[in-house]
Protein backbone atom coordinates (compact mmCIF):
# COMPACT_ATOMS: atom_id res chain seq x y z
CA UNK A 1 0.00 0.00 0.00
CA UNK A 2 2.76 2.39 0.95
CA UNK A 3 4.62 1.46 -2.21
CA UNK A 4 1.68 2.49 -4.36
CA UNK A 5 1.20 5.71 -2.42
CA UNK A 6 4.87 6.46 -2.86
CA UNK A 7 4.58 6.03 -6.61
CA UNK A 8 1.61 8.36 -6.79
CA UNK A 9 3.45 10.84 -4.59
CA UNK A 10 6.59 10.66 -6.70
CA UNK A 11 4.75 11.17 -9.95
CA UNK A 12 2.82 14.06 -8.49
CA UNK A 13 5.83 15.80 -7.04
CA UNK A 14 7.99 15.27 -10.09
CA UNK A 15 5.49 16.34 -12.70
CA UNK A 16 5.68 20.14 -12.67
CA UNK A 17 9.45 20.20 -13.13
CA UNK A 18 9.42 17.15 -15.37
CA UNK A 19 6.91 18.65 -17.78
CA UNK A 20 8.71 21.98 -18.06
CA UNK A 21 12.15 20.44 -18.22
CA UNK A 22 11.29 17.79 -20.78
CA UNK A 23 9.51 20.28 -23.00
CA UNK A 24 11.77 23.30 -22.99
CA UNK A 25 15.11 21.62 -22.45
CA UNK A 26 15.16 17.99 -23.57
CA UNK A 27 12.63 18.14 -26.36
CA UNK A 28 13.99 21.55 -27.35
CA UNK A 29 17.47 20.12 -27.88
CA UNK A 30 16.09 17.31 -30.00
CA UNK A 31 14.12 19.82 -32.04
CA UNK A 32 17.24 21.93 -32.36
CA UNK A 33 19.16 19.04 -33.80
CA UNK A 34 16.32 18.27 -36.17
CA UNK A 35 16.23 21.88 -37.39
CA UNK A 36 19.94 21.81 -38.16
CA UNK A 37 19.15 19.17 -40.77
CA UNK A 38 16.66 21.39 -42.55
CA UNK A 39 16.64 24.53 -44.58
CA UNK A 40 14.17 26.79 -42.86
CA UNK A 41 13.62 30.49 -42.48
CA UNK A 42 11.59 30.11 -39.32
CA UNK A 43 8.22 30.46 -40.96
CA UNK A 44 6.56 28.50 -43.71
CA UNK A 45 7.89 25.31 -45.17
CA UNK A 46 11.09 23.56 -44.36
CA UNK A 47 13.04 21.20 -46.57
CA UNK A 48 15.23 18.39 -45.37
CA UNK A 49 18.83 18.85 -46.41
CA UNK A 50 20.77 16.43 -44.19
CA UNK A 51 24.12 17.88 -43.12
CA UNK A 52 24.38 20.66 -45.70
CA UNK A 53 24.18 23.31 -42.96
CA UNK A 54 27.20 21.87 -41.22
CA UNK A 55 29.10 21.70 -44.48
CA UNK A 56 28.24 25.34 -45.18
CA UNK A 57 29.37 26.28 -41.69
CA UNK A 58 32.74 24.61 -41.98
CA UNK A 59 33.38 26.47 -45.23
CA UNK A 60 32.06 29.80 -43.91
CA UNK A 61 34.85 32.35 -43.31
CA UNK A 62 32.50 34.51 -41.21
CA UNK A 63 31.95 31.58 -38.86
CA UNK A 64 35.64 31.08 -38.34
CA UNK A 65 36.15 34.79 -37.82
CA UNK A 66 33.62 34.84 -34.98
CA UNK A 67 35.07 31.64 -33.57
CA UNK A 68 38.40 33.39 -33.49
CA UNK A 69 36.71 36.29 -31.66
CA UNK A 70 35.22 33.95 -29.09
CA UNK A 71 38.60 32.32 -28.71
CA UNK A 72 40.19 35.73 -28.12
CA UNK A 73 37.73 36.26 -25.29
CA UNK A 74 38.55 32.85 -23.83
CA UNK A 75 42.25 33.58 -23.93
CA UNK A 76 41.92 37.04 -22.39
CA UNK A 77 39.69 35.62 -19.68
CA UNK A 78 42.02 32.76 -18.81
CA UNK A 79 45.15 34.88 -18.85
CA UNK A 80 43.72 37.78 -16.85
CA UNK A 81 40.97 36.52 -14.55
CA UNK A 82 42.94 33.62 -13.10
CA UNK A 83 46.31 35.20 -12.28
CA UNK A 84 44.78 38.50 -11.11
CA UNK A 85 42.02 36.73 -9.18
CA UNK A 86 44.52 34.44 -7.51
CA UNK A 87 46.89 37.27 -6.73
CA UNK A 88 44.17 39.42 -5.21
CA UNK A 89 42.94 36.47 -3.16
CA UNK A 90 46.44 35.84 -1.92
CA UNK A 91 46.94 39.49 -0.99
CA UNK A 92 43.63 39.64 0.87
CA UNK A 93 44.61 36.58 2.83
CA UNK A 94 47.81 38.29 3.94
CA UNK A 95 46.49 41.67 5.04
CA UNK A 96 44.77 42.51 8.27
CA UNK A 97 42.45 45.43 7.53
CA UNK A 98 39.81 46.01 4.88
CA UNK A 99 38.94 42.40 4.07
CA UNK A 100 35.21 43.05 3.87
CA UNK A 101 35.57 46.22 1.85
CA UNK A 102 37.92 44.76 -0.75
CA UNK A 103 35.94 41.58 -1.14
CA UNK A 104 32.66 43.49 -1.56
CA UNK A 105 34.16 45.83 -4.12
CA UNK A 106 35.87 43.13 -6.17
CA UNK A 107 32.78 40.93 -6.34
CA UNK A 108 30.29 43.73 -6.96
CA UNK A 109 30.49 43.77 -10.78
CA UNK A 110 29.45 40.09 -10.87
CA UNK A 111 25.91 40.70 -9.67
CA UNK A 112 24.75 43.32 -12.15
CA UNK A 113 23.25 42.58 -15.57
CA UNK A 114 25.80 42.08 -18.30
CA UNK A 115 23.72 44.44 -20.40
CA UNK A 116 24.36 47.14 -17.79
CA UNK A 117 28.10 46.53 -18.02
CA UNK A 118 27.78 46.83 -21.78
CA UNK A 119 26.03 50.18 -21.59
CA UNK A 120 28.37 51.54 -18.90
CA UNK A 121 31.45 50.71 -20.92
CA UNK A 122 29.98 51.95 -24.16
CA UNK A 123 29.80 55.32 -22.40
CA UNK A 124 33.22 55.06 -20.77
CA UNK A 125 34.85 54.17 -24.08
CA UNK A 126 32.84 56.74 -26.02
CA UNK A 127 35.20 59.20 -27.62
CA UNK A 128 32.79 62.11 -27.39
CA UNK A 129 32.83 61.73 -23.62
CA UNK A 130 36.50 60.91 -23.71
CA UNK A 131 36.74 59.20 -20.34
CA UNK A 132 39.04 56.37 -21.40
CA UNK A 133 41.17 58.42 -23.74
CA UNK A 134 41.34 61.23 -21.21
CA UNK A 135 42.49 58.82 -18.54
CA UNK A 136 45.21 57.42 -20.76
CA UNK A 137 46.42 60.92 -21.56
CA UNK A 138 46.41 61.84 -17.87
CA UNK A 139 48.69 58.95 -16.93
CA UNK A 140 51.04 59.66 -19.80
CA UNK A 141 49.88 56.86 -22.09
CA UNK A 142 48.24 59.23 -24.56
CA UNK A 143 49.69 57.34 -27.50
CA UNK A 144 47.41 54.41 -26.61
CA UNK A 145 44.29 56.41 -27.38
CA UNK A 146 41.97 54.68 -29.84
CA UNK A 147 38.58 54.71 -31.42
CA UNK A 148 37.48 52.06 -29.00
CA UNK A 149 34.07 51.35 -30.39
CA UNK A 150 34.62 51.90 -34.08
CA UNK A 151 38.07 50.62 -35.01
CA UNK A 152 37.57 47.10 -36.43
CA UNK A 153 41.05 46.04 -35.39
CA UNK A 154 40.61 46.62 -31.67
CA UNK A 155 36.87 46.56 -31.12
CA UNK A 156 37.02 42.89 -30.11
CA UNK A 157 39.22 43.90 -27.19
CA UNK A 158 36.87 46.76 -26.32
CA UNK A 159 34.03 44.31 -25.83
CA UNK A 160 36.06 41.47 -24.34
CA UNK A 161 37.80 43.40 -21.59
CA UNK A 162 34.60 44.66 -19.90
CA UNK A 163 33.52 41.02 -19.76
CA UNK A 164 36.81 40.12 -18.10
CA UNK A 165 36.30 43.04 -15.70
CA UNK A 166 32.80 41.94 -14.76
CA UNK A 167 33.43 38.32 -13.89
CA UNK A 168 36.92 38.42 -12.43
CA UNK A 169 35.25 38.56 -9.01
CA UNK A 170 34.01 34.99 -9.37
CA UNK A 171 37.52 33.68 -9.87
CA UNK A 172 38.65 35.85 -7.00
CA UNK A 173 36.19 34.32 -4.53
CA UNK A 174 36.82 30.73 -5.50
CA UNK A 175 40.57 31.24 -5.15
CA UNK A 176 39.95 32.98 -1.84
CA UNK A 177 37.93 30.02 -0.60
CA UNK A 178 40.70 27.68 -1.72
CA UNK A 179 43.40 29.70 -0.01
CA UNK A 180 41.37 29.99 3.16
CA UNK A 181 41.02 26.24 3.26
CA UNK A 182 44.79 25.75 3.31
CA UNK A 183 45.61 24.88 6.92
CA UNK A 184 47.27 27.78 8.66
CA UNK A 185 50.17 25.58 9.74
CA UNK A 186 51.32 25.04 6.17
CA UNK A 187 51.66 28.75 5.48
CA UNK A 188 53.11 29.55 8.89
CA UNK A 189 55.76 26.85 8.61
CA UNK A 190 56.82 28.29 5.27
CA UNK A 191 57.32 31.67 6.93
CA UNK A 192 59.24 30.15 9.80
CA UNK A 193 61.53 28.55 7.25
CA UNK A 194 62.37 32.06 6.12
CA UNK A 195 60.24 32.41 3.00
CA UNK A 196 58.76 35.82 2.29
CA UNK A 197 55.28 36.43 0.94
CA UNK A 198 56.16 35.99 -2.69
CA UNK A 199 58.12 32.80 -2.20
CA UNK A 200 55.26 31.37 -0.18
CA UNK A 201 52.94 32.21 -3.00
CA UNK A 202 54.90 30.32 -5.61
CA UNK A 203 56.05 27.28 -3.71
CA UNK A 204 53.14 26.67 -1.40
CA UNK A 205 49.92 28.26 -2.58
CA UNK A 206 49.99 27.51 -6.29
CA UNK A 207 50.39 23.74 -6.11
CA UNK A 208 47.57 23.55 -3.57
CA UNK A 209 45.16 25.56 -5.67
CA UNK A 210 45.95 23.84 -8.97
CA UNK A 211 42.60 22.07 -8.78
CA UNK A 212 40.83 25.38 -8.45
CA UNK A 213 42.74 26.80 -11.40
CA UNK A 214 41.25 23.99 -13.47
CA UNK A 215 37.78 24.99 -12.36
CA UNK A 216 38.63 28.56 -13.29
CA UNK A 217 39.62 27.54 -16.79
CA UNK A 218 36.44 25.54 -17.32
CA UNK A 219 34.44 28.55 -16.15
CA UNK A 220 36.33 30.76 -18.59
CA UNK A 221 35.64 28.55 -21.57
CA UNK A 222 31.99 27.81 -20.89
CA UNK A 223 31.34 31.41 -19.90
CA UNK A 224 33.01 32.86 -22.97
CA UNK A 225 31.02 30.59 -25.26
CA UNK A 226 27.82 32.01 -23.80
CA UNK A 227 28.90 35.66 -24.04
CA UNK A 228 26.44 37.87 -25.86
CA UNK A 229 25.02 40.80 -23.93
CA UNK A 230 28.05 43.05 -23.55
CA UNK A 231 29.18 42.85 -27.17
CA UNK A 232 25.64 43.24 -28.46
CA UNK A 233 24.91 46.36 -26.44
CA UNK A 234 28.29 47.97 -27.05
CA UNK A 235 28.69 47.49 -30.77
CA UNK A 236 25.96 45.12 -32.02
CA UNK A 237 28.88 42.88 -32.92
CA UNK A 238 30.17 45.38 -35.42
CA UNK A 239 31.63 46.95 -37.37
CA UNK A 240 30.71 44.03 -39.59
CA UNK A 241 31.48 41.02 -37.44
CA UNK A 242 34.72 42.27 -35.94
CA UNK A 243 33.31 42.19 -32.43
CA UNK A 244 30.84 39.34 -32.87
CA UNK A 245 31.05 36.13 -30.90
CA UNK A 246 29.63 32.83 -32.10
CA UNK A 247 26.41 33.57 -30.21
CA UNK A 248 26.01 36.89 -31.98
CA UNK A 249 26.38 35.32 -35.40
CA UNK A 250 23.79 32.76 -34.33
CA UNK A 251 21.40 35.55 -33.34
CA UNK A 252 21.99 37.44 -36.56
CA UNK A 253 21.17 34.44 -38.73
CA UNK A 254 18.34 32.94 -36.72
CA UNK A 255 16.47 36.10 -35.81
CA UNK A 256 17.62 38.93 -38.02
CA UNK A 257 18.19 37.25 -41.36
CA UNK A 258 15.41 34.67 -41.16
CA UNK A 259 17.88 31.90 -41.79
CA UNK A 260 16.69 30.03 -38.76
CA UNK A 261 18.17 26.61 -39.54
CA UNK A 262 21.66 27.98 -40.17
CA UNK A 263 21.45 30.00 -36.97
CA UNK A 264 20.50 26.89 -35.02
CA UNK A 265 23.41 25.03 -36.56
CA UNK A 266 25.70 27.72 -35.19
CA UNK A 267 24.02 27.34 -31.79
CA UNK A 268 24.67 23.60 -32.00
CA UNK A 269 28.38 24.23 -32.35
CA UNK A 270 28.30 26.20 -29.10
CA UNK A 271 26.75 23.18 -27.41
CA UNK A 272 29.28 20.82 -28.98
CA UNK A 273 32.27 22.95 -27.98
CA UNK A 274 30.99 23.41 -24.43
CA UNK A 275 30.29 19.76 -23.74
CA UNK A 276 33.38 18.45 -25.53
CA UNK A 277 35.68 20.84 -23.74
CA UNK A 278 34.28 20.08 -20.29
CA UNK A 279 34.44 16.33 -20.82
CA UNK A 280 37.91 16.28 -22.39
CA UNK A 281 39.39 18.73 -19.89
CA UNK A 282 38.09 16.73 -16.96
CA UNK A 283 39.42 13.52 -18.47
CA UNK A 284 42.89 14.96 -18.97
CA UNK A 285 43.23 16.72 -15.65
CA UNK A 286 41.14 14.51 -13.45
CA UNK A 287 38.16 15.35 -11.30
CA UNK A 288 38.28 18.75 -9.70
CA UNK A 289 37.06 19.04 -6.14
CA UNK A 290 33.67 20.64 -5.72
CA UNK A 291 33.13 22.67 -2.55
CA UNK B 1 74.79 42.69 12.81
CA UNK B 2 71.71 40.93 14.16
CA UNK B 3 69.73 44.14 14.60
CA UNK B 4 70.19 45.21 11.00
CA UNK B 5 69.07 41.88 9.50
CA UNK B 6 65.98 41.97 11.69
CA UNK B 7 65.00 45.44 10.53
CA UNK B 8 65.86 44.57 6.91
CA UNK B 9 63.43 41.66 6.98
CA UNK B 10 60.79 43.76 8.71
CA UNK B 11 61.26 46.50 6.13
CA UNK B 12 60.85 44.01 3.29
CA UNK B 13 57.64 42.74 4.84
CA UNK B 14 56.38 46.28 5.22
CA UNK B 15 57.10 47.09 1.59
CA UNK B 16 55.34 43.88 0.55
CA UNK B 17 52.34 44.88 2.63
CA UNK B 18 52.22 48.38 1.16
CA UNK B 19 52.41 46.88 -2.30
CA UNK B 20 49.55 44.48 -1.59
CA UNK B 21 47.35 47.22 -0.17
CA UNK B 22 48.08 49.49 -3.13
CA UNK B 23 47.14 46.87 -5.66
CA UNK B 24 43.98 45.95 -3.76
CA UNK B 25 42.97 49.58 -3.50
CA UNK B 26 43.71 50.23 -7.17
CA UNK B 27 41.73 47.22 -8.30
CA UNK B 28 38.79 48.02 -6.01
CA UNK B 29 38.75 51.51 -7.47
CA UNK B 30 38.64 49.99 -10.94
CA UNK B 31 35.65 47.91 -9.91
CA UNK B 32 33.76 50.76 -8.28
CA UNK B 33 34.51 53.53 -10.75
CA UNK B 34 31.87 52.72 -13.41
CA UNK B 35 29.18 52.63 -10.72
CA UNK B 36 30.12 55.94 -9.21
CA UNK B 37 30.57 57.59 -12.56
CA UNK B 38 27.12 56.43 -13.64
CA UNK B 39 25.53 57.69 -10.43
CA UNK B 40 27.36 60.98 -10.76
CA UNK B 41 26.48 61.52 -14.41
CA UNK B 42 22.84 60.63 -13.89
CA UNK B 43 22.31 63.86 -11.94
CA UNK B 44 24.04 66.14 -14.39
CA UNK B 45 22.94 67.61 -17.67
CA UNK B 46 24.68 66.67 -20.89
CA UNK B 47 27.07 69.60 -21.14
CA UNK B 48 28.32 68.99 -17.62
CA UNK B 49 28.90 65.34 -18.37
CA UNK B 50 30.91 66.25 -21.43
CA UNK B 51 32.92 69.05 -19.88
CA UNK B 52 33.23 68.23 -16.17
CA UNK B 53 33.15 64.44 -16.26
CA UNK B 54 34.70 63.62 -12.96
CA UNK B 55 33.51 66.41 -10.71
CA UNK B 56 30.41 66.87 -8.64
CA UNK B 57 27.69 68.59 -10.62
CA UNK B 58 27.44 72.37 -10.49
CA UNK B 59 23.73 72.03 -11.03
CA UNK B 60 22.08 68.94 -9.62
CA UNK B 61 19.46 67.71 -12.06
CA UNK B 62 17.13 65.00 -10.95
CA UNK B 63 14.87 65.08 -13.95
CA UNK B 64 16.84 62.40 -15.77
CA UNK B 65 15.14 59.82 -13.60
CA UNK B 66 11.49 60.74 -14.23
CA UNK B 67 12.40 61.11 -17.89
CA UNK B 68 13.96 57.66 -17.96
CA UNK B 69 11.05 56.17 -16.02
CA UNK B 70 8.25 57.50 -18.24
CA UNK B 71 9.56 58.78 -21.58
CA UNK B 72 12.09 56.04 -22.06
CA UNK B 73 9.71 53.44 -20.57
CA UNK B 74 12.30 52.28 -18.06
CA UNK B 75 9.64 52.34 -15.36
CA UNK B 76 7.48 49.90 -17.28
CA UNK B 77 10.45 47.65 -17.92
CA UNK B 78 11.57 47.88 -14.31
CA UNK B 79 8.21 46.73 -13.00
CA UNK B 80 7.95 43.98 -15.61
CA UNK B 81 11.36 42.61 -14.72
CA UNK B 82 10.53 42.66 -11.03
CA UNK B 83 7.28 40.83 -11.67
CA UNK B 84 8.81 38.16 -13.88
CA UNK B 85 11.71 37.60 -11.53
CA UNK B 86 9.52 37.37 -8.44
CA UNK B 87 6.94 35.01 -9.92
CA UNK B 88 9.46 32.77 -11.68
CA UNK B 89 11.62 32.51 -8.59
CA UNK B 90 8.69 31.76 -6.31
CA UNK B 91 7.40 29.03 -8.61
CA UNK B 92 10.87 27.58 -8.90
CA UNK B 93 11.17 27.53 -5.11
CA UNK B 94 8.03 25.44 -4.86
CA UNK B 95 8.41 22.92 -7.65
CA UNK B 96 12.14 22.18 -7.53
CA UNK B 97 12.29 21.15 -3.86
CA UNK B 98 9.41 18.82 -4.62
CA UNK B 99 11.43 17.10 -7.32
CA UNK B 100 14.62 17.20 -5.27
CA UNK B 101 12.88 15.48 -2.37
CA UNK B 102 11.64 12.68 -4.57
CA UNK B 103 15.12 12.16 -5.99
CA UNK B 104 16.94 12.42 -2.69
CA UNK B 105 14.60 10.50 -0.43
CA UNK B 106 11.79 8.68 -2.14
CA UNK B 107 13.12 6.89 -5.18
CA UNK B 108 15.40 4.01 -4.31
CA UNK B 109 17.43 3.73 -7.50
CA UNK B 110 17.68 7.40 -8.33
CA UNK B 111 20.89 7.71 -10.32
CA UNK B 112 19.16 7.72 -13.68
CA UNK B 113 16.60 10.29 -12.57
CA UNK B 114 19.28 12.46 -10.99
CA UNK B 115 21.50 12.37 -14.05
CA UNK B 116 18.55 13.11 -16.27
CA UNK B 117 17.63 16.20 -14.31
CA UNK B 118 21.14 17.57 -13.98
CA UNK B 119 22.10 17.06 -17.63
CA UNK B 120 20.62 20.48 -18.30
CA UNK B 121 23.43 22.18 -16.44
CA UNK B 122 25.85 21.42 -19.24
CA UNK B 123 23.51 22.64 -21.95
CA UNK B 124 23.97 26.30 -22.85
CA UNK B 125 20.66 28.04 -23.34
CA UNK B 126 21.42 29.06 -26.92
CA UNK B 127 20.68 25.52 -28.00
CA UNK B 128 17.36 25.36 -26.14
CA UNK B 129 16.19 28.94 -26.47
CA UNK B 130 15.50 29.08 -30.19
CA UNK B 131 13.53 25.82 -30.36
CA UNK B 132 11.63 26.90 -27.23
CA UNK B 133 10.63 30.00 -29.13
CA UNK B 134 9.24 27.83 -31.92
CA UNK B 135 7.43 25.60 -29.43
CA UNK B 136 5.84 28.55 -27.69
CA UNK B 137 4.82 30.05 -30.98
CA UNK B 138 3.14 26.76 -31.79
CA UNK B 139 1.38 26.79 -28.43
CA UNK B 140 0.23 30.30 -29.17
CA UNK B 141 1.80 31.82 -26.10
CA UNK B 142 4.64 33.74 -27.69
CA UNK B 143 4.97 37.36 -26.59
CA UNK B 144 3.03 36.82 -23.40
CA UNK B 145 4.14 37.12 -19.81
CA UNK B 146 3.76 33.37 -19.13
CA UNK B 147 6.08 32.50 -22.02
CA UNK B 148 8.99 34.35 -20.48
CA UNK B 149 8.35 33.02 -17.00
CA UNK B 150 7.97 29.43 -18.17
CA UNK B 151 11.26 29.74 -20.01
CA UNK B 152 13.00 31.20 -16.96
CA UNK B 153 11.70 28.43 -14.74
CA UNK B 154 12.50 25.64 -17.20
CA UNK B 155 16.07 26.82 -17.78
CA UNK B 156 16.81 26.99 -14.04
CA UNK B 157 15.41 23.60 -13.06
CA UNK B 158 18.61 21.61 -13.55
CA UNK B 159 20.81 23.83 -11.40
CA UNK B 160 18.21 24.17 -8.66
CA UNK B 161 17.55 20.45 -8.46
CA UNK B 162 21.27 19.78 -8.39
CA UNK B 163 21.88 22.12 -5.47
CA UNK B 164 18.80 21.01 -3.54
CA UNK B 165 19.44 17.28 -3.89
CA UNK B 166 22.90 17.81 -2.48
CA UNK B 167 21.35 19.72 0.36
CA UNK B 168 18.52 17.31 1.09
CA UNK B 169 20.87 14.37 1.27
CA UNK B 170 22.25 15.93 4.41
CA UNK B 171 18.91 16.04 6.18
CA UNK B 172 18.86 13.20 8.72
CA UNK B 173 16.52 10.38 7.80
CA UNK B 174 15.35 10.10 11.40
CA UNK B 175 13.21 13.20 11.02
CA UNK B 176 11.10 11.66 8.30
CA UNK B 177 10.99 8.30 10.00
CA UNK B 178 9.73 9.88 13.19
CA UNK B 179 7.00 11.58 11.18
CA UNK B 180 5.98 8.34 9.47
CA UNK B 181 5.83 6.54 12.75
CA UNK B 182 3.41 9.22 13.89
CA UNK B 183 1.31 8.45 10.84
CA UNK B 184 2.18 11.41 8.63
CA UNK B 185 1.87 11.14 4.87
CA UNK B 186 4.76 11.98 2.61
CA UNK B 187 3.02 15.14 1.51
CA UNK B 188 2.60 16.33 5.06
CA UNK B 189 6.17 15.40 5.91
CA UNK B 190 7.41 17.33 2.95
CA UNK B 191 5.60 20.57 3.54
CA UNK B 192 5.80 20.65 7.31
CA UNK B 193 9.19 19.13 8.01
CA UNK B 194 11.51 18.94 5.01
CA UNK B 195 10.62 22.25 3.41
CA UNK B 196 11.33 24.44 6.45
CA UNK B 197 14.63 22.68 7.08
CA UNK B 198 15.68 23.23 3.49
CA UNK B 199 15.56 27.02 3.93
CA UNK B 200 19.33 27.62 3.47
CA UNK B 201 19.35 25.60 0.26
CA UNK B 202 16.22 27.44 -0.87
CA UNK B 203 17.86 30.77 -0.12
CA UNK B 204 20.81 29.85 -2.31
CA UNK B 205 18.79 28.85 -5.34
CA UNK B 206 16.29 31.65 -4.76
CA UNK B 207 18.95 34.30 -4.92
CA UNK B 208 20.66 32.67 -7.87
CA UNK B 209 17.38 32.37 -9.76
CA UNK B 210 16.22 35.91 -9.00
CA UNK B 211 19.54 37.31 -10.12
CA UNK B 212 19.51 35.24 -13.32
CA UNK B 213 16.02 36.46 -14.10
CA UNK B 214 16.69 40.12 -13.38
CA UNK B 215 19.95 40.17 -15.30
CA UNK B 216 18.88 38.15 -18.32
CA UNK B 217 18.92 39.71 -21.76
CA UNK B 218 19.01 37.09 -24.49
CA UNK B 219 15.89 35.18 -23.42
CA UNK B 220 13.56 38.19 -23.37
CA UNK B 221 15.25 39.51 -26.49
CA UNK B 222 14.09 36.46 -28.38
CA UNK B 223 10.75 35.78 -26.69
CA UNK B 224 9.33 39.26 -26.15
CA UNK B 225 8.84 41.94 -28.78
CA UNK B 226 5.77 43.63 -27.33
CA UNK B 227 7.00 46.85 -25.81
CA UNK B 228 4.61 46.62 -22.86
CA UNK B 229 6.12 43.34 -21.76
CA UNK B 230 9.81 44.08 -22.18
CA UNK B 231 12.39 43.85 -19.42
CA UNK B 232 14.88 46.33 -18.12
CA UNK B 233 17.88 44.93 -19.97
CA UNK B 234 15.98 45.38 -23.21
CA UNK B 235 15.34 48.92 -22.02
CA UNK B 236 19.07 49.48 -21.86
CA UNK B 237 19.31 48.46 -25.50
CA UNK B 238 16.59 50.97 -26.36
CA UNK B 239 18.50 53.69 -24.54
CA UNK B 240 21.56 52.95 -26.60
CA UNK B 241 19.59 52.94 -29.80
CA UNK B 242 17.13 55.78 -29.30
CA UNK B 243 18.74 58.12 -26.80
CA UNK B 244 22.36 57.54 -27.69
CA UNK B 245 23.33 61.19 -27.19
CA UNK B 246 21.45 61.85 -23.98
CA UNK B 247 24.11 60.72 -21.57
CA UNK B 248 22.31 61.86 -18.45
CA UNK B 249 19.27 59.85 -19.44
CA UNK B 250 21.36 56.80 -20.26
CA UNK B 251 23.19 56.83 -16.96
CA UNK B 252 19.89 57.22 -15.11
CA UNK B 253 18.69 54.11 -16.94
CA UNK B 254 21.91 52.31 -16.02
CA UNK B 255 21.40 53.15 -12.36
CA UNK B 256 17.80 51.95 -12.48
CA UNK B 257 18.97 48.65 -13.91
CA UNK B 258 21.55 47.95 -11.23
CA UNK B 259 20.11 49.54 -8.09
CA UNK B 260 17.84 46.64 -7.07
CA UNK B 261 20.50 43.97 -7.41
CA UNK B 262 23.10 46.14 -5.73
CA UNK B 263 20.76 46.71 -2.79
CA UNK B 264 20.15 42.96 -2.59
CA UNK B 265 23.91 42.50 -2.70
CA UNK B 266 24.47 44.87 0.19
CA UNK B 267 21.89 43.07 2.31
CA UNK B 268 22.53 39.46 1.26
CA UNK B 269 26.17 39.60 0.30
CA UNK B 270 27.16 36.29 1.87
CA UNK B 271 24.34 34.29 0.31
CA UNK B 272 24.85 35.95 -3.04
CA UNK B 273 28.52 35.15 -3.18
CA UNK B 274 27.84 31.59 -2.12
CA UNK B 275 24.94 31.17 -4.54
CA UNK B 276 26.72 32.60 -7.54
CA UNK B 277 29.86 30.56 -6.98
CA UNK B 278 27.79 27.42 -6.44
CA UNK B 279 26.04 28.19 -9.71
CA UNK B 280 29.28 28.84 -11.51
CA UNK B 281 31.11 25.85 -10.07
CA UNK B 282 28.76 23.36 -11.59
CA UNK B 283 28.72 25.02 -15.01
Amino acid sequence: MKRRRDIVFSIGFLSPTLILYCTFVIYAICLAFYYTLTDWSGIGDKSFIWFANYKQLVLDPEYWQVTKNSFTLVLLAILIQNPVGLLLAFFISRITKGYRFFRSAIFLPVVIPAATTGLMFSLLLNNDLGIMNGFLKAIGLGFLQQNWLTDPKIVIYSVALPQVWQYLGIHFVIYLAAIQSIPKEVIESAFIDGANSFQTFWKVVIPLVWDVIQIGIILNVTGALKAFDIAWIMTWGGPGISSSYISILMFRYAVKSFNFSYGITIAMTILIYSVTFTVVFRKIFGKSPID
Amino acid sequence: MRMSTLTAAAAKRKIARILMYSILIAYSALCLFPFFWSLLSSVKDNTEILVRSLSLPEVWRFDNYPKAWTDAHMGKYFINTGLYAAISTTTLLIITPMAAYVIARVVKRNLLLYTFYTLGIMIPIHATLLPSFILMRGLGIINTRPSLMLAYIAFNISMSVFILVGFMRTIPKELEEAAFVDGATRTYTFFRIIYPIAKPGLATIGILAFLNHWNDFLVPLILITNDNLKVITQGLQELRGQYGQDYGLMTAGIVLSFIPVVILYIVFQEQMIRGLTAGALKG
